[in-house]
């Protein structure tokens, strides 16, 4: 279950601590002390573990949207080069570009209407790597960064199946989504929790999209790396959570292997059990959810997923406690009975789950945010 | 060592696309073919554990599986991107080559 920071070790700029740090009374400055330290500490160790050579490290807490691209020059050593920083305007190479101005919307959309400061919510930089190895058809979240090959650019032309993977925003915004589910939920990657962990990634890639083109649920496409396959491929894109198996089918690469429902659910070794299968399950109960509500789909329906990722999933959570889940949220945020759960109750019977109203409320407490820990220690809201 | 036949597959990836190939080791050019056992010699295949998993899988990485079939005898390895140790990368490499061109020849 999603377990809480330390009181003060969130958004708080280190400035400020050691500001509390030498004027605040002797608790508050004890406090203040141990944070720095630390912060000190985990910044320490995860620059060694990154192996990062620069001044500051990704994590460091700063103010806002931070990115830098990183070109790996078709090498597999990480980070790479860079070659974009935030603030910095665009360059010759549209893959960098794409790599930028996604991961920035991607910020945007967990900011603006999530009210999350990136991935971490302590203002972590977005780092991304473009041109990783070569012919790489592939992209993914290795922990830290993204990470984006080219596709298949060392074949003939004639012979290519992907273009480059920076190519559909809301790739950008699955790699990224990795990273949240990673600080959050920290769904185990196989199995059912792989699934829904995918599933995540999809739901909020296709929210970017959507609300970069200013989309209402029943404008979008619903698809899911559109672009990304060649005209040499019969197919509209990778996945569909609208209609998920009927993303491709061709002779090369086979036909979309997703299920739409709990009755044709995939059991397979392969893909550590089928992580990218059956998350067309969950992603379909997201897309009849959001075309139930109507609008814009990051504002209701998302909001109920997120929160639900944030403070309800576990590591082994499964298909039926997300059901369960989403619908304790939706009636948490919107009420009992109200629109938005009967709306979550629809999703799920789609795809051939039922919920179950009975979950055990969440353990973990309200109000127990950065604000709430910062207010506390300068003595503005009572000790717990 | 002596190997009659390998059996490849990669899954997962952000596609989530399966590439698969079998590489019946009397149907494939000498030069390759000796390019195929020297790699397969140099990771000592046969040592290597049925499930390669140093680390927690990355989100979105591939995952091999490579069976090599020798006299009758078995032994399939499965590897995520994060796990596979250096000297496997090379194999790897032949094995897609291999699977891309098996793939568009199927159709």
């Amino acid at each position: 279950m999603h377990t809480h920071n330390h009181p003060i070790n969130c958004i708080v700029p280190p400035y400020m601590l050691e500001d509390i740090a030498t004027k605040g009374t002797k608790s508050q400055r004890e406090l203040a002390i141990r944070t720095l330290k630390t912060s000190e500490q985990m910044r320490g160790q995860r620059r060694a573990l990154a192996d990062f050579s620069g001044a500051v490290s990704r994590f460091a807490a700063v103010g806002g949207k931070e990115r830098i691209v990183y070109d790996a020059q078709n090498g597999s050593s990480l980070p790479g080069t860079p070659v974009r920083n935030e603030g910095d305007g665009p360059t010759s190479d549209v893959t960098v570009n794409e790599a930028y101005d996604g991961s920035g919307a991607t910020y945007d959309l967990f900011n603006d209407i999530y009210n999350r400061n990136s991935i971490d919510a302590k203002g972590m930089r977005l780092d991304s790597t473009v041109h990783y190895k070569k012919g790489y058809d592939n992209a993914f979240w290795d922990g830290e960064q993204m990470v984006y090959g080219d596709g298949d650019e060392n074949l003939p032309v004639s012979e290519r199946l992907f273009n480059r993977f920076t190519i559909a925003i809301d790739i950008i915004g699955h790699e990224l989504t990795h990273g949240v589910t990673q600080f959050e939920a920290k769904l185990v990657y196989s199995q059912q929790p792989g699934a829904l962990n995918e599933s995540m990634s999809d739901v909020f890639g296709s929210l970017v999209k959507q609300r970069t083109l200013n989309q209402r649920a029943d404008e979008a496409d619903w698809i899911i790396g559109a672009g990304l396959l060649t005209e040499n491929v019969n197919g509209i894109g990778i996945r569909t959570m609208k209609a998920p198996g009927t993303a491709y089918d061709d002779p090369v690469l086979g036909k979309d292997p997703q299920p739409g429902h709990m009755k044709d659910y995939v059991n397979t070794v392969s893909d550590n059990g089928g992580v990218h299968i059956n998350s067309g399950i969950p992603n379909r109960a997201f897309y009849v959810t959001a075309m139930e509500l109507g609008g814009y789909a990051w504002e209701k329906a998302g909001q109920i997923w997120y929160v639900t990722l944030r403070d309800k999933l576990g590591a082994n959570s499964k298909f039926q406690d997300c059901a369960n889940l989403t619908y304790l949220t939706a009636s948490e945020l919107y009420g009992n009975g109200s629109l938005e759960q009967k709306a979550v109750k629809k999703g799920w019977a789609e795809v051939g789950l039922t919920v179950d109203g009975s979950t055990p409320p969440p353990t973990t407490e309200p109000g127990d945010g950065c604000l709430s820990s910062l207010l506390r220690l300068i003595g503005a809201a009572p000790e717990k | 060592m002596y190997i009659d036949k390998i059996k490849f597959e990669r899954t997962g990836g952000f596609a989530g696309i399966r590439l698969a190939a079998e590489v019946d080791m009397d149907d494939i050019p000498e030069d390759q073919k000796r390019e195929i056992i020297r790699l397969i010699d140099e990771t000592d295949f046969d040592e290597l554990p049925k499930k390669l998993s140093g680390k927690m899988p990355m989100p979105d990485e591939f995952v091999y599986s490579i069976t090599v079939n020798s006299r009758g005898k078995e032994h399939a390895v499965l590897a995520g991107e994060s796990s596979l140790p250096n000297n496997l990368q090379p194999l790897i490499e032949v094995l897609e080559r291999i699977a891309k061109i098996q793939m568009r020849k199927q159709d």
